[in-house]
């Protein structure tokens, strides 16, 4: 386990570096190389830290300790094949986390990043439908149940494609400039991370690298199955690559304009599950 | 169905009121645990305010009665949140949450604003409207099945819980648990108590999960 | 905090780890339990570690608050 996590991390950070350098190839700007987010975590680890003086020093470190606690225990649900509701609700706790780490510090930037991960919490919802529905054909929320009947049925991306479609626009929210990622925008300094820096961001990052290595692979787990693993390291990279072009062609929405369109989202797909709750 | 939140690892019969613990249930009640002890250990931070027309920056401080308070509150609500995330009763599900939304509107009320006592109030009210659907839910659940306890509703193979129950169950639970809304109006973050602020969300977001899986077992 | 206690944090999360995935692959300790030792130390260790071996101390400073 400890040479997976390890793995995890180290994959997650090359994932968002392939996924920065695909955005600036589209851009035609020659961005930095794919392992740009590594170096970043290790720099940070290096860098002189402290715990501003206004700030709540236990909630300030805790939450940093939480982030990378979560994620972990992630990662280890979806080894085991345990049920893809504890999944959903780290996912959502990392909104928590999000809200802790700019609320802890006593910045205004912080507070606001804080503010609009709270207020987006419309992104969520069609994970819920994506469940919703996968739960009407699977009749389990068991990962493992849910790779035996795509053994049976085939993949179910093509049984369930909007479903696919509603996982596909929550890891799109946590994609760092895309179009929904409010809570980090330029605006706000770095948003809710302004005043983590040093080793408090090396942890963070971490957590980054963690979350969309977890989040990549339940993705490809719930819509294609137990597939072999390096198609299973290859899909990741292809869906990030996706999730690149729509972040490089997609400009940064504004607060109001991102939970709108969220909101709007949840509504289709929540029409979407009542109906195949309906049929099915 | 039986498998939402995986198998059950422990449950205990104490009469009618089961508790019962699944990987799901267990996550969600370590979280509110780790979150609680964090309220009790940390003290607010201190926000940091631009004055408008000037060129000076001050810090808030939060008195000692008010933080004692809130922290008061905040603890309650990890609690009752606890509670929420471990019962096996759709009654005691109803009665955490309501006291999470009592809990909820604690925290943020007991701020001196006028702009945050406004959101408290706003608040107050859709949390006591979110009551009648959720006890009404709980007390339907009852009268259509004859029990509460979730355990005998997941063995049924079909769910014989009415549809219309479960929505109203997610609409009180939607009352409740409406605090971030209003906690994210920015007049409330006016108010410095990083901890408890958080504990609000924490604590709707929670029940939320938890009654995603009581709908889809039941 | 103190080097010296930090490099203990590191020190006995390195280890516990180290010994439970060696009691894991002998078959002593479950699966379950090795990897709740993962989730309580990996935060701990990370940020100890970083701690340990960062740059330097320097004195609190208020947050940024603009240019």
């Amino acid at each position: 386990m400890i040479p997976y996590l390890i793995f995890a991390i180290f994959f997650g950070l090359l994932l968002l570096g392939i996924h920065r350098k695909t955005i600036a190839r589209i851009q035609r700007r020659p961005g930095p190389p794919v392992w740009q987010e590594i170096l970043h975590m290790l720099k940070f680890a290096f860098k002189v830290t402290w715990i501003p003086a206004t700030a709540s020093d236990t909630l300030f470190v805790g939450v940093v300790l939480i982030a990378i606690g979560i994620w972990t225990a992630a990662l280890f649900v979806v080894l085991a094949g345990e049920s893809i509701l504890i999944i959903f609700g780290i996912y959502m706790l990392h909104k928590i986390v999000e809200h802790g780490f700019g609320l802890s510090s006593g910045s205004p930037y912080g507070k606001f990043g804080g503010v609009r991960s709270v207020i987006s919490a419309a992104s969520e919802i069609p994970l819920f439908v994506s469940i919703a529905a996968i739960a009407i054909y699977t009749k389990s929320l068991m990962l493992s149940d849910i790779i035996d009947y795509q053994q049976v049925h085939g993949p179910l991306i093509f049984i369930i494609p909007l479903a696919a479609f509603a996982m596909y626009m929550v890891i799109l929210s946590k994609m760092p400039y895309g179009p929904f990622s409010v809570v980090e925008a330029k605006e706000l300094v770095s948003g809710y991370k302004t005043e983590h820096f040093g080793v408090w961001r090396a942890g963070l990052e971490i957590c980054n690298g963690l979350k969309s290595y977890v989040l990549l692979m339940t993705f490809v787990i719930v819509f294609f199955g137990a597939v072999p693993f390096a198609w299973l390291l290859l899909a990741m990279v292809l869906i990030i690559i996706t999730l690149a072009f729509v972040c490089a062609l997609c400009p940064m929405l504004s607060p109001f304009d991102s939970v709108t369109i969220q909101t709007g989202i949840a509504g289709l797909m929540l029409i979407y599950a009542l109906y195949l709750g309906w049929t099915g | 169905m039986s498998s939402v939140g995986g198998a059950t690892l422990a449950h205990l019969p104490f009469g009618d009121i089961v508790i019962y613990i699944t990987p799901f249930t267990l996550t969600l009640f370590l979280l509110a645990l780790v979150f609680t002890i964090l309220v009790i250990a940390s003290r607010p931070e201190r926000q940091l305010d631009i004055t408008f027309g000037a060129d000076r920056i001050i810090t808030k401080e939060t008195g000692l009665t008010e933080m004692r308070f809130r922290r008061f509150m905040a603890i309650a609500c990890g609690l009752a949140s606890m509670g929420a995330m471990l019962t096996g009763d759709v009654f005691d599900f109803a009665l955490f949450t309501s006291l999470v939304g009592i809990t909820n509107v604690g925290i943020v009320a007991a701020v001196k604003s006028r702009h945050v006592q406004n959101a408290a109030f706003q608040y107050g009210l859709v949390a006591m409207a979110g009551t009648v659907p959720l006890f009404g839910a709980a007390a339907m659940v009852a009268a259509t099945t004859g029990t509460l306890s979730m355990l005998e509703l997941a063995k049924e193979a079909t769910s014989v819980v009415p549809f219309a129950v479960k929505a109203f169950l997610v609409l009180g639970v939607m009352g409740e648990g409406m605090a971030p809304f209003y906690a994210a109006k920015a007049e409330m973050f006016r108010a410095p108590g990083a901890p408890y602020v958080i504990m609000c969300s924490l604590s709707s977001l929670l029940i939320f999960l938890r009654v995603i899986e009581v709908v889809l077992t039941v | 905090m103190k080097k010296k206690t930090v490099f203990a944090i590191v020190l006995a999360c390195g280890v516990t780890a180290l010994v439970s995935m060696g009691l894991n692959w002998a078959g002593i300790m479950p699966l379950w339990l090795y990897e709740t030792v993962l989730v309580v130390d990996t935060p701990a260790f990370v940020i100890a570690l970083g701690l340990w071996v960062m740059a330097g101390n320097a004195d609190e400073d208020i947050p940024f608050i603009g240019y």
